[in-house]
């Protein structure tokens, strides 16, 4: 039967005690060796003190889920031998416009209590964090000498002045990630000093940022690391490029580089990509005369991202027809069902689909949209699918019931209704999504975002019911009232992080929802009806439950974000987490914190 | 379609400064979507009795299409089958047990039910980038070009899907 909460794990304890007969420690250390899963890891750190020991001596990773969980010296404390540190800052919603830009989330303090201290780093990855130039100082003069990886993800605040630091100091870097990072450029030296400093590095990432560099530095780094397996940039003309891919053998990955001119594949018909490369990123503006490019290669692809591409519906059936061996594909939906049901037909081997929100008015791009037809294709064709991520035009029950019963391998499903079709074939989506929770038994993130209609309580209620093992949950415009919440929260026994957007619900329902939810440890929401004060949220107050309030207010509108763009919403949220370390202490004004009082 | 647009009171003034600007347009004399029935001025805070309200709308008459929606005390009340006059009647009880400085009619508030056409979906900002680079290419590259490569070709597409827009609403 699928959908429902395993038994409790049972450990038995007895080897590890006894006087002769206990396992030594060296023994009990090589077995920890191997065990790897951090659930598993905090399973076996509970069995008794000296397992705890063990444990916390031989855990080589930590991820900090929300950097304001716990303090940074309480993480020394119990993990000194740290060799890999990752900490997420700021709500996903950041990633949507709707976090303005001096809300938190910095690295200043875990950098300056962590990085000398913990001796055996040697790789960072920081999530959705402001790090500034002095900070990424900080942490290269400590750790520089041995940093293996760095990973700055969708991070901002720093400039390449860090980057030229960062290239003259850490001659063992592998990874240097630095995706859709807001970064001051002051220079493209930082690329020229990376390729002259480093002869390991395997995986450069500046994709999504606006960085500029010389194509003559990227040739540099190609002659220099042979070893480099993965390149993902910003936009440079791809027949700047020539140069770079003829040198760069090894390369499996590449994304970024962009057409400059439409309909001008002279220019670019020297563009020879490397022989093994198998992980192809977005070329940015690609259209129907430059595709022709990826033939010679397509079969091999593994990976194809189309989401920045020019390509109308005909190209995409086109291109992916001669893909036969894509894992990944990521798309906007102009792809429409007619380019899914290419892919039910060609991809049998596909893992990961991605069907991004494109362009809203219709004059842009022609047949787009997707709907219960191109999903069901999929769910039939594409039977090894363990992510599905879809913004729709259309949708119904059956298209649900499709993916529960042929996508048996779904780890992760999220679906998004589109807002531009008036009717919908088939609302509410209750028994759809009941068919689809009870049948994927492996799903552990799970989003819905819909309309008011969309689904009734009793639909809230089975998500709740049948929710087994998810663990990350992202609900917008579900439920008709109250009741539907409690029903839900009731059933989630397994949640620990939910996001809530656009929703009925009162604030009090809202407290009392997340009293029932045991294993709840972090909740975002936005979008509900709000009081002034938010204060009935404190129903929900209790010990290490930190309760954050951003009211309403025409105010928030005007707050801008790193990118210079205006937050889009200016609705009350709430965020409310476990947290180790009380009250956070880095607060901007405009956000309450109804508790810690 | 003035009829059938929603009209939507902020009892308890949450939101002066939206507020404030709805009044400076509405003396600007631009036509608002939601600021009046029948050119009735429809603005006004008041304290009405929930039973009062259900008198009136109970009073039994032929149902018009429009639900009426209100917003009151932190509760929404949806009634079905309001009728013009009706809607009419309860607007004008409203404004004339109105102490206040008066309200404003403001375009969503905090208590909307109505989430959806409050809280459009919003964009990845890598998407949006993309997006507005590839209207800034097209429109640079298109047959409304007004001298070279220029903002005049920005400015001249930049209209014409805005019109294209207003035709398809």
């Amino acid at each position: 039967m699928g959908g429902e909460v395993p038994g409790p794990r049972l450990l038995s304890r007895a080897l590890s005690f006894g006087g002769g007969g206990g396992v030594p420690e060296e023994a009990l250390h090589l077995v920890f060796g191997y065990v790897d899963d951090p659930r598993d890891r905090e399973a076996a750190s509970l069995v008794c003190r000296r397992w705890h020991r063990i444990d916390a001596l031989s855990r080589k990773h930590v991820t900090v889920g929300f950097c304001y969980a716990v303090e940074p010296a309480r993480l020394l404390a119990r993990f000194p031998r740290l060799e890999s540190l990752a900490l997420k800052g700021k709500p996903r919603a950041a990633m949507y416009g709707l976090i303005p830009e001096d809300w938190g989330a910095y690295a200043a303090p875990w950098v300056a209590q962590l990085a000398a201290p913990l001796e055996c780093l040697k790789a960072v990855h920081l999530r959705r964090m402001t790090i500034t130039d002095q900070d990424i100082a900080v942490l290269v003069r400590a750790r520089g000498h041995m940093l293996q990886v760095l990973k700055l993800d969708k991070c901002s605040d720093f400039s390449t002045d860090a980057l030229r630091l960062i290239a003259r100091s850490c001659r063992s870097l592998r990874t240097l990630f630095l995706e859709e990072c807001i970064i001051d450029d002051k220079g493209s030296e930082w690329l020229h000093e990376l390729a002259v400093n480093n002869s390991v590095l395997v995986t450069l990432n500046f994709y999504m940022t606006d960085l500029k560099v010389e194509p003559s530095d990227l040739e540099l780094l190609a002659k220099n690391c042979k070893s480099l397996l993965s390149l993902k940039m910003s936009d440079c003309d791809l027949s700047d490029l020539i140069g770079f891919l003829q040198t760069s053998k090894a390369l499996q990955e590449f994304a970024g580089g962009s057409f400059s001119e439409v309909g001008e594949y002279t220019k670019y018909e020297k563009v020879k990509f490397p022989p093994r490369l198998c992980f192809l990123g977005s070329l940015t503006f690609m259209g129907k005369n430059e595709m022709p490019i990826i033939f010679p290669f397509s079969a091999t692809l593994k990976k194809l991202d189309l989401q920045y591409t020019l390509l109308t519906t005909e190209d995409h059936c086109q291109i992916i027809a001669k893909c036969p061996n894509l894992l990944v594909l990521e798309v906007r939906n102009v792809i429409g069902d007619r380019g899914l049901e290419v892919v039910a037909d060609t991809c049998k081997k596909l893992r990961r689909l991605r069907i991004e929100r494109g362009e809203d008015d219709p004059g842009q791009e022609e047949q787009g949209g997707v709907s219960q037809l191109g999903l069901t294709a999929v769910a039939v064709g594409c039977r090894e699918l363990e992510y599905i991520a879809a913004y729709v035009s259309d949708i119904t029950n059956g298209a649900l019931e499709s993916i529960g019963t042929f996508c048996k391998n779904l780890y992760d499903f999220r679906l998004v209704l589109l807002d531009q079709q008036k009717e919908i074939t088939d609302l509410p989506l209750d028994n759809g999504v009941r068919a689809l929770l009870r049948n994927c038994t492996k799903l552990r993130r799970f989003a819905f975002y819909l309309r008011p209609g969309g689904l009734s309580d009793v639909g809230l209620g089975y998500i709740g019911r049948y929710s087994g093992n998810i663990q990350y949950m992202l609900l917008g415009n579900v439920g008709e009232s109250d009741n539907g919440l409690i029903q839900f929260a009731m059933g989630c026994t397994n949640l620990r992080k939910l996001e809530l957007r656009s929703c009925c619900f009162s604030e009090r329902a809202l407290a009392v929802a997340v009293l029932q939810m045991p294993s709840l440890r972090y909740i975002w929401v936005q979008g509900y009806r709000a009081s002034p004060t938010g204060q009935d949220l404190l129903l929900m107050a209790r010990p290490f439950w930190n309760i954050e309030f951003a009211p309403p207010s025409p105010e928030n509108v005007y707050r801008m974000m790193a990118d210079g763009q205006p937050c889009v919403d200016n609705q009350a949220q709430v965020l409310a987490y476990y947290s180790l370390a009380g009250r956070r202490p880095d607060c901007p004004q405009w956000l309450v914190i109804l508790h810690p009082a | 379609m003035a009829s059938r647009a929603p009209v939507e009171l902020d009892f308890l003034g949450l939101r002066p400064a939206a507020a404030e600007e709805a009044a400076a347009d509405h003396r600007r004399g631009s036509t608002g979507t939601a600021s009046s029935i029948r050119g009735m001025k429809t603005s006004a805070i008041a304290s009405i009795g929930a039973r009062q309200l259900r008198r009136v709308i109970a009073g039994g008459e032929t149902p018009a299409p429009a639900p009426m929606t209100l917003f009151y005390n932190g509760a929404v009340a949806t009634f079905d089958g309001v009728s013009q006059d009706k809607a009419e009647a309860i607007m004008k009880m409203a404004m004339e047990v109105t102490t206040s400085n008066g309200g404003r009619v403001v375009r969503g508030d905090a208590f909307s039910g109505n989430f959806a056409k409050d809280m459009p979906l919003t964009r990845t900002k890598s998407l949006q980038q993309f997006l507005q680079k590839r209207k800034e290419r097209l429109s640079a590259t298109g047959p409304y070009q007004v001298g070279p490569g220029g903002t005049g070709g920005v400015a001249a597409a930049a209209t014409k899907s805005f019109r294209v827009k207003e035709e398809a609403a």
